[in-house]
């Protein structure tokens, strides 16, 4: 059906002119939700609780050394015979390429995209992480691929403790401000209850999801 | 399309005890967790009220935000089509496939693509379809349709999927719900890399940026809108926030009301194809927006409302009816409260006129309703829209003309209850009526009728007055029998 | 203060005792209710059935009926219902009787709530040793907002041992004719309430609208159980008698 057809129809429907103007409401969350704010030590402990509830892991960091210890820790558990990572610049904050030496790493960017459905391990960063919720918050462009942790087996997130928000509103994008083609937010690892509500884990994305999180400043 | 009523279709659901078992033990799980979450959320109903708002404000402005949606999208690269009803969605969709030669279309969930026998479509142009949800691949191999909009295989048993599964080629598969949804990880992981198109539906498309929002907790959906070249988005036309900051209460309200998960696992927020330098992501992407019957419903003041929906599952959860007979009782895409206003609202006439009657009108679906639609009310106003157009049963009609006469005016109501007490001496045995032929069959087949008592309330008010006027001590109580069925047990 | 009584058409011809412990009961706490022998039937069977012009002219009886008194107090919360939720849909299109509907509804109380909110009665000094669990109706509690009172009077009842009941907050299935038309379904649905009542194990079912309870009290009779199928209304009051006979003899 032509378009403005379509639309007049439902103006016609509901009384209204073309053009007319639309009357304020009362959005988004309600007020006793968005005027609440946790301190920033409250938001990464939340975070690190909401986070386990969902069904991931994460830790706190203090410094890199510790980070790159528990990465490596993860690794050697995990034996990836292959590992996705975001590409550029992306991840040069966290110094990790050092670790990845020992490992068949694909970058993201450089290797095929197609090549991503056999990394067993994706290492990323995030846009944003919601203590709320335990969520982190992925938003594609060129570097950041959505494959990265899509496909893996097993998703590590890299972030700072200022990336975390208290709530999901103060992530998503305000008006007019330039939305990613995908924003993803991830809350666990990917699950099913469609077998008798028997909950099980890793359908379709992956089966883990950790997540590193960097206290402190970053350098 | 039903061949039978909704009487008979509840009928045969209610002799199948493992359909029953298994939606009863599902649906106890969700509403106890649904509960759960929310009492520990907190301030439910302010939540809920936002909510209704906020859908209420779009849905009357529904023409603004339709088209900045529409133009927003097209802003980030997508395409738009409008369909005026199923048939006019399903060839945009054929045609999109035939254009890219299309011999896989994988799937997501959507309603909507069951509501326009999308599957089918597409298969007669000879395209394969495969549906990637664990359910609604479940549903799909068994060659049936969804019977909960949340969970369509709520009614499948594990031994029954241990059964489709190997069929489609597991082979020596336990019941263990790790090997059979291991199967489908591997069967379906081949398969999206190689279909040559995704159709997804959208649980919100955000107005202010053109934005088509998924909610899934399997990571289906990313896999089909972001792996084959081609995304089809279907949706309703009704499907649409204003804002970002207004999915932010949704973002709470749909998963707590449709499993009571405090969060679902992926919101999924696509805006446009995928843009310069970017290597993943479809390539393309296509937005269907349906009508089929919905703007009839807007400026319907006892209808509008249902537009509102946001397709959580929660009156099907807490439904004493949906409970008994299942999903595939309503013989229509959208079962349960939400389906017994929706699905005769959408296709007006005899063959769903008999829906809204599948209801006991006990009102836990409004209660459970995130946006408050007064379901329970809508099918009363069902049931008077039914009877206005002439589609109810005549002997009911004259059943309620008699209503009428009998008790519009106390004195005949009087009279005819007397009377009513030398009729029905010739049914009641032991103060009670367990004939199970006649106009009462429905209830006495398996419940006990009460008798008209020896002497109506009326009768005796008189005599009841005059007693406590005169300060009589009250005698004591009982002496004027328990109620009819229970002096029957005593008897026996 | 001149309180009318709303007996249902249901209580009138089938469950008068109902009625009489309520007045009785009333009367014991100081309240002499009138009962206006016009009103008839709130129209709820044809209302929900579809048959709006029908139920209007059935549910006028009410607005007549009704029309001199301070209060109106009923035995079923369903009846109420259907005067506080529908009445202004079903006289939307007259605007003298939608208010009359309107000043009815609010001077219309479900038997508890008069008790509780509007003679501030949460004891009447009712002794009932017995084990007894609760059957909340769905339009008495969604429709009306009853929820808390009955249960309020009944914990205050000395001897009684409420027990809660599984899914109390179920339909029991009737739904007026519902439990007709949908004969099967809703014998379905009783069966599952009947079960839970008596995984309870109590000696007494309660509830406030006499459709529910004929409903499960009628289940119940089919299957031979043995538990007491009572009104509040009537619960109150024979505890009320028994205190005073102990009183007496003590
Ligand atoms: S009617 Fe309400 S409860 Fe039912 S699916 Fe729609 S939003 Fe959910």
């Amino acid at each position: 059906m032509e378009e403005q057809a379509f639309l007049a129809r439902i103006r016609e429907r509901l009384g209204r002119q073309d053009g007319a103007p639309v009357a304020p409401y009362r959005r988004g969350a309600p007020e006793f939700w968005t005027g609440r704010s946790l301190s920033s030590a409250d938001r990464v402990s939340t975070f690190v609780e909401r986070f386990a509830q969902q069904g991931g892991q994460a830790w706190v960091c203090p410094d890199l050394t510790d980070l790159h210890n528990r990465l490596e820790g993860l690794l050697r558990d995990l034996a990836p015979p292959a590992i996705g990572v975001w590409g550029g610049d992306t991840l040069k904050e966290f110094q990790i390429d050092g670790l990845l030496a020992r490992f068949t790493v694909l970058r993201w960017g450089e290797a095929p995209a197609k090549s991503f459905a056999d990394t067993h391990v994706g290492i990323t960063g995030c846009a944003a992480a919601i203590a709320d919720t335990g969520t982190l918050m992925m938003a594609a462009d060129a570097w950041r691929g959505r494959s990265v942790h899509l496909l893996p087996t097993v998703h590590i997130a890299l972030l700072h403790a200022r990336q975390i928000k208290t709530r999901l509103g103060e992530a998503l994008p305000k008006p007019g401000e330039r939305v990613p083609s995908s924003l993803h937010f991830v809350s666990g690892p990917s699950r099913s209850s469609d077998i008798e509500n028997d909950l099980s884990i890793g359908v379709h994305g992956p089966a883990a999801v950790y997540a590193l999180v960097l206290a402190g400043r970053a350098t | 399309m039903s061949q039978t009523g909704i009487r008979e279709r509840a009928k045969s659901a209610l002799q199948d005890p493992l359909l029953q078992q298994a939606v009863q033990f599902t649906t106890d799980r969700l509403r106890t967790r649904k509960a759960n979450v929310t009492e520990t959320f907190g301030r439910w109903q302010a939540w809920r009220d936002r909510g209704r708002d906020i859908r209420a404000h779009t849905i009357a402005h529904l023409d603004f935000y339709l088209q900045q949606f529409a133009d927003n999208v097209r802003a980030a690269g997508g395409h738009v089509h409008f369909a005026a009803d199923a048939e006019e969605a399903a060839q945009a969709i054929v045609d999109i496939a035939k254009k890219r030669r299309a011999k896989l279309v994988v799937k997501s969930k959507s309603m909507v693509s069951e509501e326009i026998h999308l599957n089918r479509h597409l298969e007669d142009e000879g395209v394969q379809v495969v549906e990637t949800d664990l359910g609604e691949y479940i549903i799909q191999l068994a060659g049936e349709t969804p019977s909960h909009i949340i969970i369509p295989s709520i009614h499948k048993t594990r031994e029954q999927i241990r059964e489709l599964f190997t069929k489609a080629g597991g082979e020596n598969l336990t019941t263990d719900t790790k090997a059979l949804t291991g199967f489908a990880r591997r069967t379906l992981r081949t398969l999206f890399q190689s279909a040559d198109i995704g159709v997804t539906g959208c649980n919100f498309g955000i107005a202010e940026s053109g934005t088509v929002v998924l909610f899934t907790n399997e990571g289906n959906a990313d896999m089909v809108a972001n792996l084959p070249r081609t995304h089809v988005v279907i949706m309703g036309m009704e499907r649409i926030l204003p804002s970002f900051a207004d999915l932010e209460v949704f973002s709470h309200l749909l998963p707590k009301s449709a499993t009571g998960q405090n969060v679902i696992t992926y919101m999924s927020c696509f805006t446009g194809p995928r843009r310069d330098g970017e290597a993943d992501g479809a390539r393309e992407l296509h937005v269907v927006i349906l009508d089929n019957g919905r703007s009839r419903q807007l400026g319907d003041a006892d209808f509008q409302d249902i537009l509102h929906c946001i397709r959580c599952g929660a009156c099907l959860n807490v439904c004493p009816v949906y409970r008994q007979i299942g999903g595939h009782a309503y013989g229509s895409v959208y079962p349960g409260p939400v389906g017994a206003v929706l699905t005769p609202l959408l296709n007006p006439g005899p063959e769903y006129a008999d829906l809204p009657y599948a209801s006991s009108l006990c009102g836990a679906c409004f209660e459970a309703c995130p946006v408050q639609i007064p379901l329970h009310d809508m099918l009363v106003k069902l049931r008077r829209r039914h009877v206005a157009q002439g589609l109810a049963k005549r002997g009911e009609r004259a059943a309620f003309r008699g209503f009428r006469l009998v008790f519009a005016r106390a004195g005949r109501y009087r009279a005819i209850i007397r009377s009513g007490r030398l009729g029905q001496v010739l049914v009641a045995r032991h103060g009670g009526i367990d004939a199970r032929i006649g106009p009462l069959r429905g209830w006495t087949q398996t419940r006990r009728a009460p008798v008209l008592a020896k002497r109506s309330f009326r009768e005796s008010w008189p005599g009841l007055r005059q007693e406590l006027r005169q300060g009589n001590r009250p005698p004591a109580a009982g002496t004027e029998g328990a109620p009819a069925h229970e002096t029957a047990v005593n008897k026996e | 203060m001149k309180v009318a009584l709303f007996v249902t058409c249901l209580v009138d011809s089938l469950y008068p005792q109902v009625g009489e412990a309520m007045v009785r009961l009333l009367h014991q706490l100081g309240v002499d209710v009138d009962f206006p022998e016009q009103q008839t039937c709130c129209g709820q069977p044809a209302f929900n059935s579809g048959y709006w012009d029908d139920a209007r002219e059935v549910a006028r009886t009410l607005l007549d009926a009704f029309d001199p008194y301070d209060y109106v107090v009923s035995p079923s919360g369903s009846c109420c219902g259907m005067i506080h939720h529908y009445y202004p849909d079903l006289f939307a299109g007259d605007a003298q009787s939608r208010r009359r509907a309107g000043a009815l509804a609010e001077k219309t109380y479900e038997f508890s709530q008069f008790l509780v909110r509007v003679l501030g009665v949460s004891d009447v000094g009712a002794s009932f040793p017995a084990r007894a669990t609760y059957h909340p109706s769905c339009h008495g509690s969604r429709l009306l907002g009853v929820r808390d009172e009955p249960l309020e009077l009944l914990r205050h009842v000395r001897g009684l041992e409420l027990v809660p009941l599984a899914h109390a907050a179920d339909c029991c299935g009737f739904g007026g004719t519902f439990a007709v038309k949908m004969g099967e379904l809703s014998g379905a649905m009783v069966e599952d309430k009947v079960r839970h009542v008596e995984e309870t194990q109590a000696q007494v079912l309660v509830g406030t609208d006499m459709g529910c309870l004929m409903n499960i009290g009628g289940r119940m009779a089919r299957e031979g159980r043995r538990v007491r199928v009572m009104h509040l209304a009537q619960l109150l009051y024979e505890g009320t008698q028994a205190q005073h006979r102990r009183e007496i003899v003590g």
